[in-house]
């Protein structure tokens, strides 16, 4: 390699940087390098918190050791930079990296023993099987069970309920606060009027996202005419011929998993003549950022926005 | 399943048994033609309303005329939008068929169960079918392989691949000598089904993101029907009906008695072992396809046996002709009642079809059955 084309590298990975650096905010949590953790707030307690249950729970001094049980509940956690008081997550917790070297638990199919194995003083949990949080109360662990929220809205509370419950609470305000920056700012971004027609595939029998969902909610914060709408449930499965007739402008795929693709949906009969389909508007999105109800669902409304309005990130 | 282990005769005598002679003289002497008429119209009617109903919304004349457009020199779809002839022909008519394909296999194969195992529980999930596609299915789905093989889908060969060897293992766990005892084999089955449930129980524990697609197989449904579908499930399915069909009498004769059977010289063990050959590779493929619909196997046989007597000859050929039907108006609820939302058809062959059964049961009590 001579001179000249080694500087015309070094030039492209220079613009490309500051490409990136331009379009991109810094993100509001980075799953390569884990936030700072801040010294928890101890002034406000004891705090009394209600969890998704209608228990309150009670709080005498910050936890200082947590048992994150699910994806979601641990990034919030890291982004409030409480994750000094994480000392366990649960098997689906993979942002921020540094949590693999935590101990893991199962939270689909979690054994009380093995959670109170962990010395944790606070268990956060994202759904309860079989009275779970009763056992967990009994051996004395305090437990906070966070249903999993069905709008950005229900992601805001869930922040400053962890906030507050964390010794965070200012911090919870301000990452709440960034988030609703961030979000009217790439609103403001979009287009005036109603946005393409959508249809987001969660399997390959055509189960989709619809209103009253987490995913439903990003695609109306995003103004686009989520096809599932129509149903009027949150996890409903469509029918072929209803996709067909509904004519989806773009069709986003969280099935990359099960072996699903542009060519595979471009190969089903009768979708060849769905406009997604003859736009060359199918795309494969990534299940567990999109439908991660925690700090980085600013990113995914990003991923999705690129995606919805290709025209506008040009 | 459960109903099974609580069930205590497992060898009931079969309903003919009690008939007088005269009576069941007159039963086979009834000619078989108009019932089976009558079954081909229902059948065809039924085909056709689904045909011209579905969430699409596409008018009545349009449906019409896209499906003529296809005779040679009839050209009526003008001024029709494409995506209504993909939806009638690739999307609509290969669902009604693979339904009714499907109702008509389970229904068959049900008889068949019933007849060789001399059993009214029997139907086509008895000895493994079911639990076996399931599981087949989950592997592919948990292991995250490529999903096709050659143009096809693996998910069916998987599922079709686990119905076999399901099959198969509770076949050669049952068999003593020469014989496969029925009450053994029922055993096995049920031994069988608890285990490859337990699997696909834990399976789908440890994997959180496939969860749905399971479920699909599991509760079964035709939303991903298509012409390659039911193509994969015809070789294996018409030469099982036609080995079925043929053998009719023989049931009839087994039915009454094993020993008698063999006194009139009918070889009882390699018949079992072809009917229930034939009977389990047709429920596999259809299941294969399908996912597993419940109902269809155990209800439709006995509707027709209390409406029609039992007769082998006749029970088959109209547990055929009446479980397409029957599936395919249950799959026309499932698309429609909820749309443009799909409700597992499992659920509404349930809902539907068991009132009709018990009320039947009513009205036939301290009759023929």
């Amino acid at each position: 390699m001579n001179l000249r084309s080694l500087l015309v590298l070094f030039a492209a990975v220079l613009l490309f940087a500051a490409a990136c650096g331009d379009a991109e905010p810094s993100p509001v949590l980075s799953c390569r390098q884990a936030p700072p953790s801040t010294q928890a707030d101890a002034s406000a307690f004891p705090v009394t918190v209600e969890d998704s249950t209608g228990d309150s729970v009670t709080l005498e001094a910050p936890p200082s050791a947590i048992a994150s049980l699910s994806a979601g509940h641990t990034e919030i956690l890291y982004a409030l930079g409480a994750g000094g008081q994480v000392v366990a997550v649960d098997k689906t917790s993979d942002c921020p990296q540094a949590v693999s070297q935590l101990p893991q638990v199962d939270a689909f199919s979690p054994s009380a023993e093995a959670i109170a194995g962990l010395n944790a003083d606070l268990v956060v949990l994202f759904f309860g099987p079989a009275d779970l949080k009763q056992s967990l109360e009994q051996l004395g662990l305090k437990v906070l069970l966070l249903n999993s929220p069905e709008s950005v809205q229900g992601v805001y509370e869930q922040v400053a309920l962890l906030g507050r419950a964390t010794g965070h609470a200012t911090a919870a305000e301000d990452l709440v606060e960034r988030m609703r920056d961030d979000i009217e700012r790439l609103q403001d971004g979009l287009p005036d009027g109603e946005g393409p027609r959508v249809f987001h595939e969660i399997d390959s029998t055509y189960y989709t996202a619809g209103p009253g969902s987490f995913i439903g909610d990003l695609y109306s914060l995003l103004r686009a005419r989520n096809i599932a709408d129509a149903t009027g449930q949150a996890y409903p499965q469509i029918s072929a011929e209803a996709i067909i007739q509904a004519d989806p402008e773009v069709i986003l795929l969280a099935d990359e998993d099960a072996g699903e693709s542009p060519a595979t949906v471009a190969a089903r009969p009768g979708w060849g003549e769905i406009s997604a389909v003859k736009n060359a508007r199918v795309h494969v999105v990534d299940p567990d950022i999109v439908s991660r109800p925690g700090p980085r669902l600013v990113d995914a409304l990003q991923t999705l926005a690129r995606l919805l309005y290709p025209e506008q990130f040009e | 399943m459960n109903i099974l282990r609580r069930a205590e005769p497992l060898e009931l005598p079969a309903p003919s048994v009690d008939l007088p002679a005269a009576d069941l003289l007159a039963l086979v002497r009834r000619p078989l033609w108009p019932r089976l008429l009558l079954g081909v119209a229902v059948l065809l009617a039924v085909a056709l309303v689904a045909l011209a109903v579905g969430p699409a919304g596409i008018p009545l004349d349009a449906t019409v005329r896209i499906l003529l457009s296809r005779l040679p020199g009839v050209d009526l779809a003008d001024g029709l939008p494409r995506s209504w002839d993909d939806i009638i022909w690739q999307v609509r008519l290969p669902r009604v068929l693979l339904a009714g394909l499907v109702g008509a296999t389970l229904a068959m194969s049900g008889a068949t169960y019933q007849g060789v195992f001399r059993n009214p529980l029997a139907e086509p999930y008895l000895i493994g079918v079911a639990t076996g596609a399931a599981l087949g299915a989950t592997i592919v789905v948990v292991s995250e392989a490529s999903v096709s093989w050659h143009g096809l889908s693996l998910l069916p060969l998987a599922a079709f691949a686990g119905a076999l060897s399901a099959v198969v293992l509770v076949y050669s766990v049952a068999r003593v000598g020469g014989t496969v005892p029925s009450t053994t084999l029922i055993l096995a089955g049920v031994a069988v089904a608890s285990l490859f449930t337990a699997i696909t129980a834990f399976l789908m524990l440890r994997t959180t993101t496939h969860t749905l697609s399971v479920f699909s197989v599991v509760l079964g449904g035709f939303n991903t029907a298509s012409w390659p579908r039911l193509a994969w499930t015809l070789p294996y399915v018409l030469p099982a009906t036609v080995v079925i069909m043929a053998h009719g009498r023989i049931l009839n004769v087994l039915n009454l008695d094993e020993h008698q059977a063999r006194q009139v010289g009918v070889d009882v063990e390699r018949t079992k072992l072809l009917l229930l050959g034939a009977a389990s590779l047709a429920a596999a493929a259809a299941v294969s396809v399908s996912g597993t619909i419940g109902f269809v196997g155990l209800i439709v046989p006995h509707t027709v046996r209390l409406l029609w007597g039992p007769d082998n000859r006749r029970l088959l050929p109209m547990s055929l002709l009446l479980g397409g039907a029957f599936l395919i108006l249950a799959d026309l609820v499932a698309r429609t009642v909820d749309q443009p939302s799909e409700v597992p058809v499992g659920i509404i062959t349930a809902f539907c079809g068991v009132p009709f059964f018990l009320f039947l049961l009513r009205r036939a009590k301290g009759a023929v059955y």
